[in-house]
């Protein structure tokens, strides 16, 4: 058996090998070698080069072959699909019988609860020992919109968040439907097969379990559940700004952290649609289909792959413009001024220029371990000592004489100016020399 | 101008490594088709530790680090080197490779997609390399763990002891501290190179040869497949799919951890050592001996990824006997771990907590829902299913080997998180996954391959063997 996908044969074989993979999938190993180890034929098209043999005249060329158009047409297809299946399983539609209809902010009251207006939201805080409550007089017809957003944030992890709605079909009853809180903020509620989602829908309300919290509002949206709004919806997770934080370096999300759909499932689920499509049609039509069943995986994997990896760039091309913004152009000390721990550096500068040019024996005191952290690498190269994990002062015995501290925006160490001592929160206490003092911050030497 | 120097200083490593594996090649005749991409890339690994040696002898003779003592030293034994190869009668070709590069042998669509291709990894790598260049170090362990140890040997010149933080209590002679003071120095002596070339500390450049990491494994990865077999294309496809893994992209443009270096250094020795049981070749075994070396030497638990390669290795030398063997070997040390397990939940021997508290839920969802890896998983899982039988053919079964060791590492990593804390650097699973993900791309487009019917023969002694023209299909 001769495998066309057989390395630098595609200049020479009857099909053009632009998806050079193996077709033959689970068969038994070729009988023709695709050596390793030894050199193949010289094929390049270098203007250098000799032209390749022509192909053999011996044999007709075969019926065009529809691998890679078959297989591209089949994911789009595929991708329809999905988008339908999705859909459907939602309870929507595929157009929408109204236009979405947002609640804003102004419109709210809140019952229950300490609540104010300022900046577009409510602010509103739940009572010690009883639930908050924020409603807002409504008029649409349940089944044309079928999905409530709440637009909010600062929930607690914990909270129990509840939608509450009533309708001219049960005027007496307040039903009420839980909510699912993800990073701070609840996800939206499709009511489409919910009984009591009839009528004219007369009133909406967002109760909130969590005393003592304080949570901003900023509108309810009402929304159909169509085609276009699903996909407006998802592709908004999807798109949603990813920039770099302190967790970027071990996980990235994809979008929206908190998201209805992760892209890569349709798309998985894409790639294997399309995969049996093109494979059910190559067992119809074999003549059309010669390299088998793996280039067809391959097309379909590198479509869904191409997809996912067309927003990862989007995202990169955003965080590369805000990465260029802040600090395009600029040395190394305005880097690190313009860093997120500026006013650190800039005060770590300032104590730098009091300790001698030799590497000196540095402790520094921060509550958070971040700072502790950032200031002993801009103290760098002196010999700095910090406690990763907790904030804890100096132990006796483990400075002495010569020795500097650092505090910054630390409370619990005193200095004594007239008797030249500086007092930690342990009881510590060694004689020492202030150096630098500036707004919870000061640069000890101990003497 | 910083810039400038920093991009001088990181050829040095470069050239210096090329022009190591361009001289061992002379000394037997090996396949010509993807030798330069994979040479370059392997190169740079080679080079990093062959450079980061030199400045590790150089601080224990007591010479003070410069561009004199590492830059000019460097540069004279790379140019050695490459005179001794361009010398020999098997040189490299460099030119046919460039041919390629711009005229590929292929038509239609399949060349329209070897340009999209490329210029895809190009513009990844353009803005990968704006991010670094621009950004000071950020990542946590960036700057508090491997690049603290890079600014006291710049600024010392020398290499200083980093201890703990009892011992920096109770020390009488100066010793430096950070929050992990056992990791080894490799890493922060090239970082300590880039700023000695540049002459000032400069956060953005000593995060550059990050950037190289990640363009040597792309390299790695094409030229590996390539010299498999696999048409350019083919080898691009799987280049591209490396280029293009979010979290590799991350691991980049937030520079300084040790764990993408780990990743080209683990797939470049795997692969490489793999091919150098079979070839006997210098130029294999160099490379793979260094990148293997280079595991432990950037990471105190990257001896860990020695291990996973082992069983891999040991097909290769074995033979074919011996793969079944083998692979019931690590089947068995997985069901050894699940047995641990499951009879003592919370074992724990000395400081090492064998606590199993699984994160299987965690562990799925950044594989295979989140952004991290795209459809590696997909991709994996299919290539099991669709080439099951070829994964145990004679020159895929080390590597499949190989790719089953890692699984289980990671999976004793997700089974029992404590390890992490004690053997594996406070290694998140994601970043575990990173070391394993490139190399397992590489083997699912090894796999694609049609499988070779003989066994390769041992590369002659070039001295035995009849000159050879340099190839034009060498890219």
């Amino acid at each position: 058996m001769t495998d066309p996908n057989l390395p630098l044969r595609d200049t020479t074989a009857d099909v053009p090998a632009d998806i050079p993979v193996d077709a033959s999938a689970g068969d038994p190993p070729s009988d023709t070698p695709a050596q390793a180890a030894d050199p193949p034929e010289p094929v390049a098209e270098g203007p250098a080069e000799p032209a390749p043999p022509p192909p053999p005249l011996a044999t007709p060329p075969g019926p065009r072959d529809l691998t890679v158009v078959a297989t591209v047409v089949a994911f789009v297809l595929a991708c329809a699909l999905v988008v339908t299946g999705y859909v459907a399983i939602n309870g929507g539609v595929l157009r929408a019988a109204a236009s979405p209809v947002t609640y804003d902010a102004a419109r709210m009251n809140v019952p229950r609860g300490l609540g104010r207006l300022e900046g577009g939201a409510v602010t509103a805080q739940a009572p010690p020992n009883d639930v908050l409550i924020v409603a807002v007089p409504t008029d649409f017809r349940a089944r044309d919109l079928a999905t409530i957003a709440w637009e909010v944030s600062g929930l607690p992890a914990d909270a129990d968040v509840r939608l509450l709605f009533n309708s001219d079909y049960t005027p007496r009853r307040v039903h009420n439907r839980p909510l699912t809180i993800e990073d701070g903020k609840v996800r939206p509620i499709a009511l489409a097969d919910d009984r009591d989602w009839l009528g004219r829908i007369t009133g909406l309300a967002l109760a909130v379990r969590s005393p003592g919290a304080t949570i901003r509002v900023r509108n309810v949206v009402a929304k159909p559940l169509s085609l276009g709004q699903l996909l407006g919806d998802r592709s908004r997770e999807w798109f949603q700004e990813e920039r770099w934080t302190g967790t970027s370096i071990s996980s990235v999300t994809g979008g929206a952290s908190a998201q209805n759909l992760p892209l890569p499932i349709p798309l998985m689920i894409a790639a294997i649609v399309a995969l049996a499509l093109t494979a059910l049609l190559a067992r119809l039509v074999r003549s059309r289909f010669r390299r088998g069943i793996v280039p067809i995986a391959v097309i379909a994997f590198a479509l869904a792959w191409a997809l996912l990896d067309l927003r990862w760039t989007a995202n990169l091309g955003r965080q590369v413009a805000v990465t260029l913004d802040r600090y395009g152009g600029k040395d190394t000390t305005e880097r690190a001024l313009a860093a997120e721990d500026g006013e650190l550096a800039a005060f770590v500068d300032k104590a730098k220029a009091l300790l001698p040019p030799d590497p000196q024996r540095v402790l520094v005191l921060a509550q958070a371990h971040y700072f502790r952290g950032r200031a002993s690498w801009h103290l760098l190269p002196h010999r700095v000592a910090w406690e990763p994990v907790r904030d804890v002062a100096p132990e006796p015995g483990m400075l002495r004489a010569g020795d500097y501290v650092l505090v910054w925006r630390r409370p619990g160490a005193q200095f004594d100016a007239m008797n030249g001592r500086v007092r930690f929160d342990n009881g510590v206490e060694l004689p020492a020399k202030a150096l630098l003092v500036d707004r919870g911050s000061a640069l000890f030497e101990i003497r | 101008m910083t810039l400038v120097l920093a991009a001088i200083a990181l050829t040095v490593p470069l050239l210096l490594g090329v022009a190591v594996l361009a001289w061992c090649r002379t000394r037997t005749t090996v396949d010509d088709a993807g030798i330069v991409p994979w040479t370059i890339g392997a190169g740079f690994v080679v080079g990093v530790l062959a450079l980061t040696t030199l400045m590790r002898l150089e601080a224990v003779v007591g010479i003070p680090f410069g561009w004199l003592s590492i830059g000019v030293a460097s540069l004279v034994i790379a140019a050695a080197l490459a005179w001794h190869a361009h010398r020999a009668p098997s040189r490299m070709p460099w030119s046919s490779a460039a041919c390629t590069l711009v005229a590929p042998p292929m038509r239609g669509g399949a060349r329209l997609a070897w340009f999209a291709l490329l210029a895809w990894i190009a513009i990844r790598a353009a803005m990968l390399l704006v991010e670094v260049a621009s950004r000071p170090l950020y990542a946590w362990d960036a700057w508090s763990v491997w690049a603290t140890k890079a600014k006291a040997y710049f600024a010392m010149r020398t290499i200083v002891p980093f201890v703990d933080l009892a011992t920096w209590s109770a020390s009488t002679t100066p010793a430096w501290y950070d929050a992990q003071p056992m990791q080894p120095a490799t890493l922060p002596l090239l970082q300590a190179w880039i700023a000695s070339a540049i002459g000032a500390w400069d956060d953005a450049s000593v995060a550059l040869p990050w950037w190289l990491f990640f363009v040597a494994l792309v390299l790695v990865v094409y030229g590996e497949v390539r010299r498999r077999g696999a048409p350019p294309l083919h080898a691009l496809v799987a280049a591209w799919l490396v280029a293009t893994l979010p979290l590799l992209g991350v691991q980049v443009a937030l520079a300084g951890y040790a764990d993408l270096p780990l990743a080209a250094a683990f797939a470049l020795g795997s692969l490489a050592g793999v091919r150098a049981i079979r070839t006997r070749s210098p130029v294999d075994i160099v490379a793979a001996v260094a990148a293997l070396a280079s595991c432990a030497l950037y990471k105190s638990s990257g001896y860990a990824w020695i291990v996973v390669a082992l069983p891999g290795l040991a097909a290769a030398a074995l033979g074919r006997p011996w793969h079944r063997r083998l692979a019931v070997l690590v089947l068995v040390v997985a069901i050894a771990i699940a047995g641990i397990a499951a009879r003592f939940p919370n074992l724990v021997v000395g400081r090492v907590s064998f606590a199993y508290v699984p994160v299987w839920d965690n562990f799925l969802t950044e594989t295979a829902l989140l952004a991290n890896w795209h459809l590696v998983a997909l991709g994996v899982v299919g290539t099991l299913a669709l080439r099951y039988r070829r994964i145990a053919d004679a020159d895929m079964a080390p590597l499949t080997l190989i790719l089953f060791a890692g699984a289980v590492w990671i999976a004793t990593l997700a089974a029992f998180p404590s390890l992490r804390l004690w053997g594996a650097d406070f290694l998140g699973l994601n970043r575990a996954m990173l070391v394993w993900v490139p190399f397992a791309i590489a083997w699912m487009a090894i796999a694609m391959l049609a499988a070779p019917v003989e066994a390769a023969q041992p590369a002659a002694p070039i001295e035995e063997a009849a000159p050879a023209e340099p190839s034009p299909e060498a890219a």
